[in-house]
Formats: structure tokens, sequence, C-alpha cells
């Protein structure tokens, strides 16, 4: 029932069912050879590669992205904070960009011995997850959902990511199907309050950490969209550009392709 | 595994929650609220249910205005203890709460996020809680 309802609001701008270029995707093979990374550098922070929107009225967000195999940074005996992401994201107003709502992969360190780690371990294997945060405000303390793991599939293919609003939640799909997560509406549209943009990112949280995917294949965001009241419309950014977001520009990389500029590759050049 | 009391403030009326034997409700708790993946027991202080969600503004400092907990049902209340690394920063002593309904971790202790290193700190509750979890016990 809830794919259907996806499929109906999804379908209607394209026209091409995105089910049979996740097939032809599935094609390129699989790409999970993980390279050895510089040393954790202790520079703890949230680094972006990708892009971003903040048209009016947006609802929705929608990605397929890449599953490659990306390295995490090398500990050394002091542990320090590590992960590797790739999403899309709804976004609210703050400054401090906790107001998001995101859905994509995930990989992190296994955490110290009787101490915090950066994520959720998962034995160290990519996963998908989903996040939801937001500031102190109408809805009462800074919040943060925590990692929620929703499975895995297959690497070396894409999956299709996507956050909207339907009816009364804001829903979470992954590969057209509901997730199970969803936050209703009031959470968003009062707590934030409202969605601002939208985002295609890879995360990392330290440097030395794969930002993106190797030189020899760059890890693609295709397809990517939002959607407002009037539908789904392309991401739009100019062919051939650098990407908005890039946090470290001395090994990682960018741009924008797709006839219609609306994919994007991304890579580290630290990774032949 | 240490079992320290996390404050001075008297228990309430709930009963401490076993490491090795947690209930099915204590189980999803830590589940939810990642001990186990990701944090480690040595990091909680306390931890409890309380029997509504109109008693939790005595055992942790929440304004009050988190719409999660307007329905009068059960909540698993997990406090941690020290600097917890979150997505978006370092979290002193937050807590995880979890309902039927929701779950997740509430900045009731001061912030610094990654980038700028910026430090928040709480809203005050309307009153200090006045009282604490039960640590847990082996």
């Amino acid at each position: 029932m809830e794919s259907a309802v996806f499929r109906r609001v999804f379908r209607l701008p394209f026209g091409v069912p995105v089910l049979a270029s996740s097939l032809a995707y599935a094609a390129l093979g699989p790409t999970a050879v993980l390279a050895a990374m510089p040393t954790c550098g202790g520079d703890t922070g949230n680094h972006f590669l990708g892009n971003g929107r903040s048209p009016s009225g947006v609802k929705g967000v929608y990605g397929e992205i890449e599953h490659l195999g990306q390295s995490l940074c090398t500990q050394s005996a002091t542990k320090v904070g590590s992960w590797v992401l790739s999403w899309v994201s709804l976004d609210g107003p703050s400054t401090s960009g906790l107001d998001i709502y995101q859905v994509g992969y995930a990989r992190c360190p296994q955490p110290v011995p009787a101490g915090p780690g950066s994520c959720p371990w998962n034995n160290g294997a990519a996963y998908f997850f989903a996040w939801y945060g937001r500031e102190t405000g109408p809805c009462g303390q800074k919040y943060e959902s925590g990692f929620l793991n929703l499975g895995s599939g297959p690497s070396g293919t894409y999956h299709f990511f996507q956050v909207s609003k339907i009816g009364n939640y804001y829903k979470i799909y992954i590969d057209e199907v509901f997730t199970g997560q969803q936050r209703i509406a009031w959470e968003i549209d009062d707590c934030w309050p409202g969605v601002s943009g939208v985002e295609w990112q890879n995360e990392t949280l330290d440097r030395n950490d794969q930002g993106g995917g190797r030189v020899a294949n760059p890890k693609g965001f295709h397809n990517n969209q939002y959607q407002d009241a009037s539908g789904w419309h392309n991401a739009n950014r100019a062919l051939n550009s650098a990407c908005d977001a890039n946090s470290f520009p001395a090994h990682w990389h960018c741009v924008n392709s797709g006839s219609v500029a609306r994919n994007f590759e991304s890579w580290d050049d630290r990774v032949p | 595994v240490s079992v320290a009391l996390p404050s001075k403030l008297p228990n309430g009326d709930i009963p401490p929650v076993s490491i090795s034997k947690p209930s099915a409700g204590a189980a999803d708790a830590f589940v939810k609220c990642h001990i186990g993946d990701q944090f480690s027991v040595e990091q909680v202080a306390g931890m409890g249910q309380v029997l509504s969600t109109k008693e939790l503004l005595h055992y942790v400092p929440l304004t009050g205005r988190e719409r999660e907990f307007k329905e009068d049902v059960p909540a698993w209340v997990i406090q941690f203890r020290g600097d917890i690394p979150m997505r978006s920063g370092v979290w002193t002593d937050p807590v995880c709460i979890v309902t039927p309904d929701y779950f997740g971790f509430y900045a009731t202790g001061p912030t610094k996020d990654y980038n700028a290193g910026t430090v928040e700190t709480p809203e005050p509750p309307p009153s200090p809680p006045d009282k604490s979890l039960p640590p847990l016990v082996p």
C-alpha cells in the first residue's frame, strides 16, 4: 500500500520507470575493495561533499546513490570520531544544521571498549540509516533520534532514497518501499519550523575518512530531485560545475553531470 | 561495571534495571538508545521506567514543551553521564527516552558542536528535577 502511494507520487513527473534504471545500474558490478586511508587526523567535524538547494515550498527530496565500499580513516592508539555517510535530506531553517531528516548509507568504526563510538557499529558493514534532529525551540530541548539502522542492500549498485511529505507524515522510502520511518507532520512543520531546503551529500567525521568514491569509480548521486506543490523537479545544477559543498578540496572532488544536470560524481583522489 | 549513584537526589520508586537480565521493555530501550552497538553501560548513570510521562520532569530537566510526551504513557529513561558523541557534536549528560510511539536523545546538559566548537547550555526546566534514576545493577 505504501509503495503504491510512493509510485503514484513519484512517477508522475518522469515517465521512465525508476525500477528499470535500477536494474541497469546493477549491471555496473560491485566495487567493494577497500583502501587503507591515512591516520585519523582528529579534526572531528561534519565534512561535506555534495549539493544543496533551497527552493520555496519544498517538501520532498529524492536521489539514487551508488552503494560503494568506502574506507574509514586509520585509527591510532588514541581513538577519534570517524564515519562515512551518504544521504539525501530535508532541512529546516536552523543555522546549526541540526534540523534535518535524512536517509542514506552509514559506515561506522568499532566503539572503543567501554567507551562511546561515533555511530552504531554494525560489525563494520555499511547499512541504510535514517536520522532526524531538531534544535531547541517550540518542541523543547535539542533532540536527535540517533542512527536508525534500516538494514542493507547489495553493494555495487544504486539504491533509491526519498524523504517526502505524504498526507500527515514525512516518510522515508528506500528502493520505493516505505521503511516504516516517518515523522508526524507537526514535528517538522511546527518544531523546525517548516522545510527550507534539501541536500544530497557525502559526509565524513574526519577528513581522512574517504570522501566519495575512488578515482577509477567515482560515487554517483543520480536523478537528484526535489518536490514542491507543483511536483518533482531536477536538482538542476550547472553541467560540469563543481558541487556546492566540498570540505576538503585538496583531495575531494565532485562534478555535476548528466544531460539534465541532476547527477553528480564524487571521489577521493587518495583512493586510486 | 561501575554502578555509582548518578547524583545525590533521592531515588524515585523505580526498580533498577539488570544489565544481564533486563526486562523486555528495558532490552528494547537498550537497543533504541544504542547501548551495546554505540554506547556502553559504563556511560549510563541511571535508568528506569516511569509509569507516566507526567513524571518525566521529576527525573530529567526537560522544558515541558516536548510534544512527544503529551500523551500519558509509560516511558523508559536512560540518563547518560559524561561527554557523549552525537551526530552534531558532543553532548554532556544527555538522556534517551523511549515511549510506545517515540524514542530519541534530548540535550539536557551542555552541547558542543563539532565544527565551530560552540557550546550551548540547555533551556532551564520549569523546576529542577527532584528525583534520580537508579543506577544499573549487574
